[in-house]
């Protein structure tokens, strides 16, 4: 275990009650995740990998073990710590804007919640519009943006009390191909501007090799961790690393890792 | 400059058609059929009524101003009411818990039968016309504004859950306006169920209002003069569900029904 580890997990298990008994959502998951980097979490559809995240975000207490964001633990017995848990900011699967709030007022909504100023929120707003690519939308209805945009804007109202740990779960699932590979790009550049920590949920290889320093592969549930593959290519990177072989040297092994466990 | 003009014109067009339309074949179905005027009273007769109605000395400053107070004010405490109670159940389940089978008793009984009950209570006056427009029109508001908080989606309680929102700042920022479709929604049939509570109030009892001047011509097998009051509370009933729908324009211009 690394001493400057920014957030970990340690020995995780998460059990849900269902209508035929417990269900084992993850089994004795240990992570460390260092200060900056860039981790990939895939897995089949229903292996537990939101579930991971939710219990890093402290929107879910473990069943056993111990979550810690920079050594403090996220749940003390039973109550979350919320000190812990502003250091993170969450993108969900679904843009889940608030209609009735234009762009600029869905970005500050987190700061206004902490009992900002407007001017101070207007301010966060804009800057957070320029960083993700926004800048002009500020005044815009949710309704009016694209698939595309609708995340840019789940993603800046993600980032407006300057976490340190960003948490994504599938945040371009439902775009289509080409706006993908675009918020690829551009979700490198936003990263190495705020110096975050980051983990990216996807169930895209590709995309998780493509953006990560580290992928972790989760075997169907229970989830437990069957493969970390670390990737080499220096961030913020270009598309035409897809091309080198050794690109498709950590996807071919990753898909071997998901695929082998999958037709035990 | 013209062009405007005729755009504003041609939405109406088609409502106008029908309108004419109406009327034509009310006119050509009498002489056709040969129906007795004591049955269906020609168009022309009956504006005729009206427009003498709408002259007579009572008409405006006493009968239509009851009917609209009764109707006013009836649904103004249906609204306060059923608001409040839909957020409360909504908010406390133990409460809705208590309090269901009593208002599920009040919602299934018949409630014209009440009205015998509310006149000997408060009198042959408006009050018991505004309790019964009340008891009308605050099921489908209560009821909806309770589907509404309980409508919330998961997704943006959990955006609220990931900032650190407390149940106020969930109440404010979130449910709050997640009800509103839903309580328009409710006010909307709420007005026409006022109209009707008030109008039946005054059926039964009473000495002023559109209703009571239904039941006289009535009594004095005046059809044509039943046919004009009709028309008045038709137009009077329509007025009042475009102020709910100026209101909805006004609450909620961002929701996908306004688009």
């Amino acid at each position: 275990m690394n001493a400057s580890a920014e957030l970990a997990l340690h020995e995780v298990s998460k059990e849900y009650l269902s209508a035929n008994g417990t269900v084992q959502a993850l089994r004795d998951v240990s992570l460390s995740i260092v200060r900056g980097e860039f981790v990939a979490i895939i897995g089949a559809s229903g292996c537990g990998k939101t579930t991971l995240l939710r219990l890093l975000a402290g929107l879910i207490a473990p069943t056993r073990g111990e979550v810690k964001v920079r050594e403090h633990s996220l749940w003390h017995s039973g109550k979350r710590d919320t000190g812990a848990a502003e250091m993170i900011g969450m993108v969900f699967q679904d843009a889940n804007l608030f209609p009735w709030y234009t762009v600029e007022e869905n970005i500050y909504l987190p700061l206004m919640l902490q009992g900002a100023t407007r001017q101070q929120c207007l301010e966060k707003a804009r800057e957070l519009c320029h960083l993700v690519g926004l800048a002009g939308f500020e005044r815009s209805h949710t309704a009016e943006l694209s698939g595309g945009m609708r995340q840019r804007v789940a993603i800046a109202r993600a980032l407006c009390l300057k976490p340190s740990i960003l948490l994504m779960d599938e945040p371009f699932g439902s775009l289509d191909a080409m706006t993908r590979e675009r918020m690829n790009l551009e979700l490198q550049t936003m990263i190495a501007t705020i110096n975050a920590t980051v983990v990216l949920v996807t169930h895209s290889i590709t995309e998780a090799v493509f953006l990560a320093d580290r992928v972790v592969a989760l075997s169907p549930r229970p989830g437990e961790i069957r493969a970390i593959q670390p990737i080499e290519f220096p961030r913020e990177r270009k598309l035409e690393v897809q091309a080198d072989p050794r690109f498709n040297l950590a996807v071919q092994a990753l898909r071997q890792a998901l695929c082998v466990e999958g037709e035990k | 400059m013209t062009k405007p003009e005729i755009g504003a014109i041609y939405p109406a067009l088609p409502a106008i058609f029908t309108v004419a339309a109406t009327l034509i074949i009310w006119k050509i179905s009498i002489l056709f059929f040969d129906i007795s005027p004591f049955i269906l009273p020609p168009p022309e007769t009956v504006f005729e009524r009206l427009w003498i109605l709408l002259r007579e000395r009572n008409f405006w400053s006493v009968h239509v101003v009851t009917t609209l107070w009764e109707i006013l004010a009836g649904f103004f405490l249906a609204l306060v009411a059923g608001l409040t109670t839909g957020v409360l159940f909504g908010k406390l389940p133990w409460l809705e818990r208590a309090l269901k089978p009593a208002l599920l008793t009040l919602q299934v009984v018949p409630k014209i039968t009440l009205l015998p009950i509310l006149i000997i209570w408060t009198g042959f006056g408006m009050t018991s016309k505004i309790i019964f427009a009340a008891i009308l029109s605050f099921f489908p508001i209560m009821l909806n504004v309770l589907l509404g908080l309980k409508s919330v989606s998961p997704g943006h309680q959990e955006v609220m859950r990931a900032f650190h929102a407390g149940r106020w700042s969930m109440f404010r920022f979130v449910e709050l306006y997640s009800v509103l479709p839903y309580l328009i929604a409710g006010m909307e049939v709420g007005i026409v169920f006022a109209v009707i509570g008030a109008i039946v109030g005054e059926y039964l009892s009473g000495s002023e209002g559109l209703g009571y001047l239904a039941v006289i011509a009535l009594g004095s097998l005046d059809m044509p003069r039943l046919f004009a009051v009709l028309i008045v509370l038709t137009l009077l009933s329509y007025a009042l569900a475009m102020l709910v729908h100026c209101v909805k324009q006004v609450l909620i211009p961002w929701h996908d029904s306004m688009r």
